[in-house]
């Protein structure tokens, strides 16, 4: 009746709803929307991408009801990007997960009680674990924890289950910048920072379109006026509309590029000798390898005019402070480790690391992946330490109390490994952590194909259902950003603070209780976190596991944090430095490595796996779009994202279009070998190449990964999802 | 005391003295990053008013603005003062690629406000175009006249809403939300002299922008320096319907019936006194102008549901000195009464004999006319902007005008035989008067569709695609029922007609049949006008459809 009387008031124009429009002021930031303005600001680091950007959650009532940008966090001075202003509508989605789920025997979802799950949970697992070895468990885990959650959990499978099969999606993201700047400076752990951005002055983007990634970047970028860009991408992206020159790169040629670059800096003589003899190892070697890579023969793999190859390489070479950032384009390649190598070597021949400005330096992509980075448990133990090193191995026992033999000597399998031993049975049980492969992985088909072959699936998700929640035994519903503390550690490795602004819907409890009541049932959680309640507890932890390391944290604390917006790590107990302050990585030039010197890498340049042929005569690259994150969870479940960005699209370039007698806004079928995609509106352009498609892959609806290839980078076990071969044919409208 | 900013509080951390926040605290108060570079210092000097600058060259198209401007005002997903088009050009890998951002331009010459039957609208000292909420009607009519889309409907409100520039934020000497958000500072809010930039207002101009002269934009616009010569918008592929206004359609046909059918009446009863074979009109005048009189009275209140909030209709009369929908409104509502006084009369006259000076009723009868066909001129009026080219032709009050010249006489034949017995003089009269309208308005049409067809303008291009490709089945149907009403059914009538009760009945069948497909055709016809009328937009995203979604 009440609803009656309203809606005809409404439809009267009786009722405006001047309250719900109304503005008043905000005693922190003035002037906006009365409904918006909260009862308190919890301060709190973005949980979308690594940029790592310092905002506050508006709390009303107890609920998210707005988010404002930062002005003191010295990463992003306020700004947030399209994603990051309208985060609090991620924590209220329809779609959160709010009961722990079980399928029954007829495949339906029962809602259950924590305490059966639980049990459910480790009882399954102990049995695949007796009835088929210890090995036949796989974990796959997130970028999307917080530090504190990612390494409870590293301790709980590793230690508490002894599986060594555990991995992050991070494999899928920037595997391949750790696997290279181990390979080239002896440790993970990005040596530049962002005020990099604006002291460089010359900034080199290879494979990374920050416009539509990372804009904040780009907010930093900006406040340089001083400084050249230049943008190597196949595609003319938002990125490469900013820069000064912009080098249009074949897909798959930037070893060449990077090479081509060295070798004209060696040719010219501007290489740094002085910073090479003390500083490297393996120079005569590259020196030799390099001879072959002329401007006409890089010119020739890349498409690039020759004199410009000479102009960038030049530029590099004289400029004071150059910088090189990269992202996907890189990593997600079967040569991606490489290409971080031959990243590190123009950097390492031109002595251009170590001093604010001057820095190879890989711009990750989760919130969190940093933090899983030092954490470890997949490619290294926690603290950037070897798996293969006695002494490492020694030290951790050490300091956890649990016998030697305990710490795995080899690393588990790998992300894309682990998919293959589930199709393979040697892995018949699976427990994915805030992950949505059935997006995300390469190749889907051979992904559906595998999961088949599982006797139980646990999928922890903040939203359900969702592709992957969909398909599972177990669903676990978890808190999400907003509802759980512990830290992010950014791209720049810059410790922030994570709080908790409102609690979880229905039952959803945070990863780090869930990993606790599982460490409880399996009767190891006094053994491995006597007395945990709470993340600062294993963030107290971390911190001794790090001392003395490269990610040394043990000077950082939460209230630290809180106060300053973010630390830059090493931050050792009792460092004299400004926190607020930067600081680039191996300034001494001393690695890492066992010779204490970084590691000049030959590479070269090799085909991607697939090429476009008759049959399939397009070259598919996949990549972001500025509205959405991922596989769409959060960002498609929030209208005023999802608007305007609702579906996927095909980009070609104008000539294939006209050739196939296709027009703007034509509904394509796009088909690889491996599978297809239906009904995808074609977008007929000029930033595309002749020959080469384009496809976002946030769309599980039109997934871009039903059709790229398995193939992954035989170091980092990245996937290569940039380059496949594909055909376009018509659809009806 | 330690700050800890999980539960910031503002107070303790003004009280403290050294603490990095402090120097990001504005001079309000306010924690809150200052640019002032991005709003002007110093206050306005005399003829000078605020405004948006946009850099091309700067933005990078992440659409921050457009999601800070909505979270700022509490909009709806669907409403989006700011928006972000996009345009292309060159060839790869020359390729440029710019995005335009824009809210409102609060132009020198807001067609909102001229077009805005009441008082929501108004230009602030300031310069800023602001819309008041209490007194829209949410008639829309602003949302035609603007050339950028600006004023979008807000169903949940059920009136219009733009961006006033946050001048409440400008107020306490903040940034608006949009310039606050943008991480490339490619928006910021400049001080512009009125009388220098309505002499010269080019740097409005953008590619694919509308004309800055039909309302003076006053939003600058700094393009890159290497725009290609032909640029494309993201959006061209999205040719789409606009809505069809239901109750436009029963309102303007029905009232141009009405209007169509008094003049024809009057008229009538006029020549009736010298032409003999007219004279048995005279004892139809009653029921035929009482027949025209509801006519009128269902498309008022028909019209009354266009309204977001019909129960302030009366609102829509207060500005008729300078919008035609008030005058169109303010006619129709004199149009209504002197009908409706006429009829009584007629009415009194026919029945009781009241001695009523015939020349009072003469007179009374042309209030009606005039009213009623300066109505239909009013109406026709709205739909003339420059903001929808296909609409802005000579040929809509024609064809307004024609509707009524052409079911008005119709209408009135029909009453005619139900009423009494059918004299072949007024029935011939009806049908000729009908039939040559009809003509008419066949030949507007033809020549509407060729004029859409041979026009340069994406607008009038777009239009006559929704036409004969979109809608070919019913544009065709409508020529169809044009033909049939106004043609052959009135030439079988003609043929078989006799004077008296001799076939009666199918002469009552026969105009029945042919006013009912004149309408038809004419409902038809008007539903097509709404549709496929494509208004000047920015230019959108890919996705986006005008600059609108």
């Amino acid at each position: 009746m009440k609803k009656l009387l309203r809606f005809t008031r409404r439809r009267l124009g009786l009722d405006l709803q001047m309250d719900k429009y109304a503005y008043d002021i905000d005693e922190q930031f003035g002037f906006m929307s009365k409904a918006k303005i909260p009862d308190r600001w919890v301060a709190t680091t973005c949980g979308y991408c690594s940029v790592g950007c310092g905002m506050f959650i508006g709390v009303k009532k107890g609920k998210p009801v707005s988010v404002r940008g930062n002005s003191a966090h010295p990463v992003n001075e306020g700004r947030l990007c399209p994603k990051g202003l309208a985060e609090h509508y991620a924590i209220t989605a329809p779609n959160r997960a709010l009961w722990p789920m079980l399928k029954d025997r007829k495949g339906k979802f029962r809602r259950t009680d924590w305490d059966t799950a639980v049990k459910t949970l480790v009882s399954k697992f102990r049995t695949i674990q007796k009835r088929y070895g210890p090995e036949a468990l796989g974990v796959i885990s997130t970028g999307q924890l917080v530090t504190e959650e990612f390494y409870t959990l590293g301790k709980l499978i590793q230690l508490g289950f002894g599986v060594r099969n555990f991995d992050g999606n991070t494999t899928l993201c920037m595997a391949s910048a750790v696997a290279g700047y181990k390979r080239s400076f002896g440790s993970d752990g990005p040596p530049g920072n962002y005020e990099d951005l604006e002291k460089a002055d010359l900034v080199f983007l290879i494979g990374a379109n920050i416009a539509d990634n990372h804009p904040i970047l780009c907010y930093r970028l900006e406040k340089n006026r001083r400084r050249t860009l230049v943008v190597a991408d196949p595609r003319v992206t938002k990125t490469a509309m900013m820069a000064d020159i912009f080098l249009p790169v074949k897909p798959r040629s930037d070893i060449a590029l990077l090479n081509g670059m060295a070798h004209l800096i060696l040719k010219e003589g501007k290489e740094n000798r002085e910073y090479i003899a003390r500083h490297t190892e393996g120079f005569e070697e590259l020196r030799r390898h390099l001879e072959k890579y002329t401007p006409d023969y890089v010119a020739e793999i890349t498409g690039l005019a020759p004199e410009d190859i000479r102009k960038v390489a030049l530029l590099y070479a004289e400029a004071k402070l150059p910088f090189i950032g990269w992202t996907m384009g890189v990593n997600h390649s079967t040569q991606g480790t490489e290409t971080v190598n031959a990243i590190c070597n123009l950097a390492l021949l031109t002595g251009n690391l170590g001093r604010v400005g001057a820095a190879p330096f890989s711009i990750t992509g989760q919130c969190n992946a940093m933090g899983t980075r030092e954490t470890g448990f997949t490619s290294s133990l926690p603290g950037y330490r070897k798996f293969e090193n006695p002494e490492h191995r020694r030290e951790l026992s050490a300091l956890w109390g649990v016998a030697e033999a305990r710490i795995p000597s080899a690393r588990g399998l790998a992300y894309p490994d682990i998919i293959e031993a589930v199709l393979s049975k040697k892995i018949k049980g699976l427990w994915i952590i805030a992950t949505n492969p059935l997006v995300s992985f390469p190749n889907q088909n051979y992904l559906l194909q595998a999961l088949e072959n599982l006797d139980f699936l646990v999928v922890q998700d903040g939203y359900h259902p969702i592709p992957t929640s969909a398909a599972a035994d177990l669903v676990l519903p978890a808190a999400v950003w907003g509802e759980k503390e512990g830290t992010f550690t950014n791209s720049e490795r810059r410790v922030s603070k994570v709080n908790q602004a409102v609690e979880p819907p229905g039952e959803a409890r945070s990863d780090f209780d869930i990993f606790l009541a599982v460490a409880k049932e399996l009767g190891v959680y006094d053994e491995l976190f006597p007395g945990w309640t709470k993340p600062e507890d294993a963030f107290g932890e971390w911190k001794d596991i790090s001392r003395g390391r490269l990610c040394d944290y043990s000077g950082i604390t939460y209230e630290l944090l809180e106060e300053h917006g973010g630390v830059q790590w090493p931050f050792p107990a009792g460092a004299r430095r400004d926190p607020s302050s930067t600081i680039p990585l191996y300034g001494d030039g001393r690695f890492q490595t066992d010779s204490g010197r970084a590691r000049l890498w030959v590479v070269q340049n090799h085909r991607p796996p697939e090429r476009p042929d008759e049959e399939f005569p397009f070259l598919l690259n996949t990549g972001r779009t500025v509205e959405h994150w991922h596989t769409r969870t959060k960002t498609g479940a929030i209208p005023l994202l999802n608007r305007l960005s609702p579906e996927a699209w095909v980009e070609m370039n104008a000539r294939d279009a006209a050739r196939l007698s296709l027009r703007h806004g034509d509904y394509v079928r796009v088909e690889s070998r491996r599978g297809a995609i239906e009904r995808v509106i074609l977008r007929v352009t000029e930033t595309v190449a002749p020959g080469q498609i384009f496809i976002p892959f946030h769309y599980a609806e039109a997934n871009a990964n039903n059709l790229t290839v398995s193939d992954c980078d035989p170091i980092s076990r990245e996937p290569n999802y940039k380059q496949c071969a594909v055909k376009v044919l018509a659809q009806k409208k | 005391m330690k700050l800890t900013m999980k539960k910031f509080d503002i107070i303790q951390l003004l009280d403290e003295s050294d603490l990095p926040l402090k120097n990001r605290i504005d001079s309000k108060g306010y924690y809150a990053p200052e640019r002032p570079s991005l709003i002007p210092a110093e206050p306005l000097a005399e003829g000078e008013q605020y405004r948006f600058h946009f850099d091309m060259s700067k933005c990078v198209g992440c659409q921050c603005c457009v999601v800070a401007c909505n979270e700022q005002n509490n909009n709806p997903a669907e409403v989006n003062w700011r928006r972000v088009g996009e345009i292309e050009g060159g060839t790869y890998p020359d390729t440029k690629k710019f995005h335009l951002s824009m809210a409102c331009n609060h132009c020198l010459d807001p067609s909102c406000l001229t077009g805005c039957p009441t008082e929501a609208y108004i230009k602030l000292e300031n310069g800023i175009v602001k819309h008041q909420a209490e007194e829209c009607i949410g008639c829309g009519y602003c949302s035609w006249n603007c050339p950028y889309g600006v004023p979008q409907f807000n169903p949940d409100r059920r009136i219009v809403t733009k961006c006033d520039m946050c001048h409440g934020r400008l107020k306490e000497g903040q940034l608006p939300a949009c310039i606050a958000a943008c991480p490339e500072e490619a928006i910021q809010i400049e001080k512009v002299n009125v009388a220098e930039w309505r002499a010269n207002h080019t740097q409005a101009d953008a590619p694919h922008v509308p004309d800055s002269g039909i309302t003076i934009s006053t939003t600058r616009i700094t393009l890159p320096p290497d725009v290609p010569a032909t640029m494309l918008r993201a959006n061209r592929h999205r040719i789409e319907p606009e809505q069809p206004h239901t109750s436009l359609i029963f309102m303007t046909v029905l009232t141009q019936l009405a209007v169509g059918g008094f003049l024809t009446l009057w008229l009538g009863e006029l020549l009736s006194r010298r032409v003999a074979f007219l004279a048995p009109l005279r004892d139809f005048l009653a029921y035929g102008s009482m027949g025209m009189l509801s006519v009128t009275g269902l498309a008022l209140f028909a019209a009354v549901f266009h309204l977001g909030r019909p129960v302030y209709a009366y609102k829509a009369l207060r500005m008729w000195k300078r919008s035609w929908l008030s005058r169109e409104v303010l006619s129709f509502a004199v149009f209504s009464h002197l009908g409706g006084a006429y009829a009584l009369l007629e009415l009194a006259r026919h029945f009781w004999n009241w001695p009523i000076p015939r020349l009072g009723m003469d007179g009374l009868g042309a209030g009606v006319v005039i009213s009623g066909l300066y109505g239909v001129y009013a109406s026709a009026k709205i739909y003339l902007v420059p903001a929808r080219p296909a609409w802005n032709t000579v040929r809509t009050p024609l064809r307004f005008f024609l509707t009524g010249f052409m079911l008005g006489p119709a209408f009135a034949l029909a009453l005619y035989g139900l009423c009494g017995s059918v004299a072949a003089g007024p029935a011939l009269s009806f049908l000729a008067v009908s039939a040559a309208a009809g003509l008419l308005q066949l030949a507007v049409l033809l020549s509407r569709l060729f004029s859409l067809q041979a026009a340069a303008s994406d607008e009038m291009y777009a239009s006559s695609f929704l036409l004969i490709h979109r809608f070919r089945k019913l544009f065709l149907a409508r020529l169809a029922l044009l033909t049939l009403g106004s043609f052959v059914f009135p030439l079988i009538l003609t043929l078989g007609l006799r004077d008296g009760e001799a076939g009666r009945w199918a002469c009552v069948a026969l105009s029945l049949l042919s006013f009912a497909f004149s309408l038809a055709g004419e409902f038809a016809g008007r539903y097509l006008f709404f549709v496929t009328v494509v208004p000047k937009n920015m230019p959108g995203s890919f996705f986006t459809k005008g600059g609108a979604h």
